[in-house]
């Protein structure tokens, strides 16, 4: 189904997932046991409507490092890695942002959550 | 005018495609979850708590069944599908990863106990009896299990 390269993009992309998953994962696992982690770095945001750090460390700064790894190594299998990372990555931080700018502009009386960092 | 700021082939482009409306898919489902109070309780269901929400789930899962299918009939959305299985999969077992890391979390909450005394009390016969410990609020013993 995926060519090779397109495989080396498939794995860029669970890599790049894989690191939001942890720090994800890490602080809902806090929030299990009854110890939330306080909004601050690396869970904290710059804006309410902007992605939290986290998000953007692991969404934009992990395809990052893959290209300038491959650059640097110059290989190119790594430049598909970080092309696979940044099409999740970007696609993400995006959606992030729409959602967090929308449940800013509804108002209160209709929200039922208030978003968490 | 050319607005490919980005200069992306068009390869890439559907590619992006793709996992912009698989986000969207997503985001757009926790949005309407989070603020619309007639939101269909089914959705906002778990079949297990270690899977994210059904509607979660759905929105997952439909924007790459709905391009695979799209694509076999037209090999134009061969990029779009692609793009989106590169968004969606990995974030599926993203969203699994972090609900799965919230229930063991809840799980392993520690219960709240009362510490047992450090001193035996002279008026406890056996273990089937409740023990008492000394407290320094309004109470002057506790109940413990």
């Amino acid at each position: 189904m995926f060519t090779s390269p397109e495989k080396n993009m498939l794995v860029g992309a669970f890599v790049t997932a894989g690191v939001d998953a942890g720090f994800e994962a890490y602080f809902e696992y806090m929030r299990g046991i009854g110890t939330p982690m306080p909004p601050q770095f690396p869970y904290g945001s710059i804006h309410d409507a902007l992605p939290p750090y986290d998000d953007l460390i692991a969404n934009a700064g992990i395809p990052l490092l893959l290209y300038l790894l491959g650059k640097g190594l110059k290989k190119p299998r790594l430049v598909e890695m970080a092309k696979g990372g940044a099409i999740y990555g970007v696609s993400e931080l995006l959606g992030e942002t729409m959602e967090r700018v929308a449940v800013i502009a509804t108002p209160a009386s209709t929200a039922r959550y208030v978003m968490r960092s | 005018m050319n607005l490919n700021i980005l200069k992306l082939d068009p390869t890439t482009k559907g590619m992006l495609i793709g996992g912009l409306a698989g986000s969207i898919t997503f985001h757009a489902e926790r949005y309407l979850s989070r603020t619309q109070p007639a939101y269909p309780a089914e959705l906002n269901q778990k079949l297990e708590p270690h899977l994210p929400r059904n509607g979660e789930l759905v929105t997952s899962v439909a924007p790459p069944a709905a391009m695979w299918v799209l694509a076999r009939r037209s090999p134009k959305l061969t990029n779009i599908r692609n793009g989106s299985f590169f968004y969606s999969i990995p974030h599926l077992i993203q969203r699994v990863a972090v609900n799965a890391a919230y229930a063991e979390g809840v799980a392993a909450r520690p219960a709240a106990r009362i510490v047992a005394p450090a001193t035996m009390s002279k008026y406890i016969s056996n273990n089937s009896t409740p023990r008492v410990a000394a407290t320094s609020g309004l109470s002057k013993y506790v109940l413990t299990a």
